[in-house]
């Protein structure tokens, strides 16, 4: 039977990849490489495994805290480097490879400047829960959420310009309240006990990692309403 | 050495071609007779001759259902796409075609939107070719940025078509801020207005040392200057019928044509003058109408489309976190932006004054040579990141939407998201592809089905199937799904719902090719000589009819432009007497306009005996 698509609610999270450390040096020119990717100085690609992470392709530490001019500066240089416009006159296969390698680093980058989406990715890495597998939200945070959701409900039938300042407000307050949880995330992940070799229950790790889901699942519903709130607000 | 990259701007109602010359800069490709602009109209003569461009454009108020404008408008979209108001202003018969691309059916035969595309791309490659001196074969062509799938994908079809290799499609805001910023005098955030014949694009960039990132883009597929025409028409058509004019006559298409160029001419008078006439006479259906409009009625009239467009500027700046005011510079692209009251619209909201020391008409086409000349490996310090301007997904359970690529990503981009099956023992999955912002699936658009099957029968959420998007350098999209346990792989370029088949583009090329490009000149010139035959009997008889109540040095000007044609038809150029005609017709305006009005006046007269 063929039935619409529906997302994996038991899918195993993928293997974690070993932390990576890059090597150091072009194997053709001896430069220092700043990514596994490829050699910005000679120009020569290489074929990354499929395991390489994103902040492997970065060449960043995988935490939660990232440098995120850092993070722009290393995107500029691996575009200079990769992007298939910078392969006039090679093969086709090198040029192909470009392509395919700046996705990766464009997805890769779209995560981790994004607080909320490298925090979904990096717990994901960890080997916690999928947000499809755990919903829950901190204890009180939804009750609380309750008058937030009328606000904005009632506030979609008349958008005079008194509403319009008042949702204006009540979203900066979502956003810092999102942000404050997304802070005690970055602790939680700096504070988690490392995986462990070979794998094994432990079930203090795992009761973290659950932890963090549920504050991540709180920070996106903050978003969410805050998203709502702009929609309304470019009506 | 190979025949150099042309960049071509495809626009809705003129296309251009450029390059980048020996200075490095990029400059448009003018023909014999100057003209840098091919008009985007394609006129189906009888004889099967076709005729495109400036001559094509002479035909559309005399024969309107057979000459096609504004095609772009119809790429890579089904009839039931098409708002009502864009329905009347195509005068023919439009079928729903097989593979859900809309055609027109034109003398009995129906034409593709590619097709009519193609034919216009066609001109301007070999116009630019002759003017050169090489035959072009690749080029870069520009899309509006805001384009969906089908839409983009339509355009490569029809440059396919025309024969030629599309070695990149090229966002137009984008190629603006090429040109904008190639001088390296420029870096900082820039905003892009593009109101063009019949897209509006809004995109937000930021430049640094030869890095030009696109922040975010949104956009209008169906808004433009032909839109402020259609208005003033309407209205115009509007005042003729309380003035007594029979409906059915305002309905004839060439009154709906006539009108729409006069309206268009009114446009752009107002845009220098308070005031200016609105003219419309056509004397076999005894219609003659002349108005005094000012510009505050004109901005009246289309004060509704300039607000739509502020809609997407707002988005675009909330997408890249960014404030009207953050915004250095605010770059104006296409026509419609010579309108004051756009130009004023524009410099309220980001609170400075556009930027406009370029050619609004040409500035795409030239960041398109600059682009071109970087695929052929120069421009070294230069870099075009650029964006997906839609959300991709998938449908999900109870017809929500799952972004899998969300809009604004960097291109090319990829992503694969994981789903499982729903029933125990279910061995097929259906995805169902779509573009949009909206939340559920039935109101964004439909880009096609992947059905993955042979999945081997297990308890139901146990599968694992990954589903990866992948979007390439010209913004173009491959689906491919994979169960992971067994291996079971599914793979689709995505034929657009509306688009046509690999099988009917390979027929279109090779019927194109048939069609080979000399007969196809030789139709030209045949009909050019006959059209520049029709136009000098029609001068030599108001020139005998003005006799010496024609100003003197008016007539020596038209007799040199008539002499300019004479001599063109003993050629076998069909640019050269193309680019003559045009000239006369210019040389001749005052003077077809003054017998028009001096016959309508002595009708008048003799009403009142």
């Amino acid at each position: 039977m063929t039935d619409a698509a529906s997302p994996a609610p038991s899918a195993p999270s993928p293997a974690p990849s070993a932390p990576f450390s890059p090597p150091a040096r072009c194997v053709r020119c001896d430069e220092p490489l700043a990514s596994p990717l490829v050699c910005t100085t000679c120009r020569t690609v290489f074929p990354a495994a499929a395991e390489y992470d994103h902040f492997v392709r970065f060449g960043v530490a995988r935490r939660y805290d990232l440098d995120l001019a850092d993070v722009e500066r290393r995107y500029l240089v691996l575009s200079r480097g990769l992007h298939p416009d910078q392969f006039a006159g090679r093969s086709r296969e090198e040029r192909q490879l470009a392509e395919q390698l700046t996705a990766h680093v464009n997805d890769a980058y779209a995560i981790l400047r994004d607080p909320m989406r490298r925090a979904e990715y990096l717990l994901e890495l960890e080997g916690g829960p999928l947000r499809a597998q755990e919903k829950k939200t901190p204890p009180g945070f939804l009750v609380e959420m309750l008058e937030a959701n009328e606000r904005i409900e009632e506030a979609e039938g008349h958008l005079d310009d008194a509403t319009r300042a008042e949702l204006d407000t009540m979203r900066a307050g979502l956003r810092s309240r999102r942000d404050a949880i997304l802070q005690e995330i970055g602790k939680a992940f700096s504070a988690l006990p490392p995986r462990p070799d070979p794998p094994r229950p432990e079930p203090v790790r795992a009761s973290a990692l659950t932890a963090i889901r549920e504050k991540l699942n709180a920070a996106a519903y903050l978003q969410g309403l805050a998203t709502q709130i702009t929609d309304l607000l470019l009506r | 050495m190979p025949a150099p990259v042309l960049g071509i701007d495809l626009g809705t109602t003129n296309s251009l071609a450029a390059r980048v010359g020996d200075d490095g800069k990029p400059h448009a490709i003018r023909g014999a007779d100057g003209e840098a602009i091919v008009p985007s109209v394609v006129s189906f003569a009888d004889a099967g001759s076709v005729l495109v461009g400036r001559a094509a454009r002479r035909r559309a108020v005399d024969d309107p259902t057979h000459t096609v404008f504004s095609v772009k408008r119809l790429m890579g979209k089904g009839i039931e796409d098409l708002t009502e108001v864009e329905r009347r202003h195509f005068p023919h018969d439009l079928v729903p075609g097989e593979g859900k691309q809309l055609r027109l059916r034109i003398r009995g035969r129906e034409v593709t939107p590619q097709e009519v595309s193609a034919l216009v791309l066609r001109e301007v490659v070999d116009r630019a070719g002759a003017a050169i001196g090489e035959k072009v074969e690749r080029v870069v062509v520009t899309v509006p940025a805001y384009f969906d799938e089908q839409q983009k994908q339509a355009t490569m079809a029809a440059g396919q078509i025309a024969g030629l290799q599309v070695l990149r499609l090229l966002n137009e805001p984008t190629a603006a801020s090429l040109a904008y910023g190639l001088d390296g005098l420029h870096d900082g955030t820039i905003a892009v207005y593009d109101l063009g014949g019949g897209t509006f694009d809004i995109s937000i960039l930021k430049i640094e040392s030869g890095v030009f990132r696109v922040l975010a883009t949104n956009g209008d597929a169906s808004l433009g200057g032909d839109d402020f025409d259609r208005a003033i028409a309407e209205k115009a058509a509007a005042e003729m019928s309380a003035s007594g004019v029979a409906p059915e006559k305002l309905r004839d298409p060439r009154v709906l044509q006539g009108l729409r160029v006069s309206a268009e001419r009114l446009k752009i008078a107002l845009t220098e003058a308070e005031r200016a006439d609105l003219v419309f006479d056509d004397p076999a259906l005894g219609i003659r109408h002349r108005r005094a409009w000012t510009r505050g009625e004109l901005e009246a009239a289309i004060e509704p489309f300039l607000e739509r467009t502020m809609g997407p500027v707002r988005r675009a700046l909330s997408d890249a976190g960014l404030d009207a005011k953050a915004v250095d510079a605010v770059v104006l692209v296409g026509g419609a932006t010579y309108v004051p009251a756009v130009r004023r619209r524009v410099a309220k909201l980001f609170g400075r004054e556009p930027y406009a020391d370029l050619n609004p008409m040409e500035v795409v086409a030239l960041g398109a040579a600059v682009q071109a000349k970087k695929l052929e490996g120069g421009f070294g310090q230069l870099l075009l990141l650029d964006v997906t301007p839609l959300s991709l997904g998938v449908e999900t359970m109870g017809g929500a939407v799952a972004k899998i690529i969300p809009r604004n990503t960097p291109i090319p981009a990829r992503a694969t998201e994981q789903f499982t099956t729903f029933a125990d023992g279910q061995t097929a999955i259906d995805f169902h592809v779509v573009q949009g912002e909206r939340e559920l699936a039935k109101d964004c658009r439909s880009l096609g089905r992947l059905v993955l099957r042979g999945i081997p029968p297990m308890p139901a959420g146990l599968p694992r199937v990954d589903v990866t998007y992948l979007i390439d350098s010209d913004g173009l999209l491959t689906v491919s799904a994979q169960e992971r346990r067994s291996n079971v792989a599914a793979k689709v370029e995505i034929v657009p719902k509306h688009g046509l088949t690999l099988e009917e583009i390979e027929r279109l090329v090779r019927e194109a090719a048939e069609n080979a490009a000399a007969d196809f000149q030789a139709a030209r010139l045949v009909t050019l000589r006959v059209d520049a035959e029709n136009v000098l009997h029609h001068l030599a008889k108001r020139l005998a009819d003005a006799g010496s109540a024609l100003d003197p040095e008016l007539r020596r000007e038209i007799e040199e432009a008539r002499d300019g044609v004479v001599d063109a038809t003993k050629g076998t150029d069909p640019g050269a007497i193309d680019g003559a005609l045009h000239f006369l017709e210019d040389a001749a305006r005052p003077l077809v306009e003054w017998t028009m009005d001096r016959a309508a006046r002595q009708a008048l007269e003799g009403k009142k005996l």
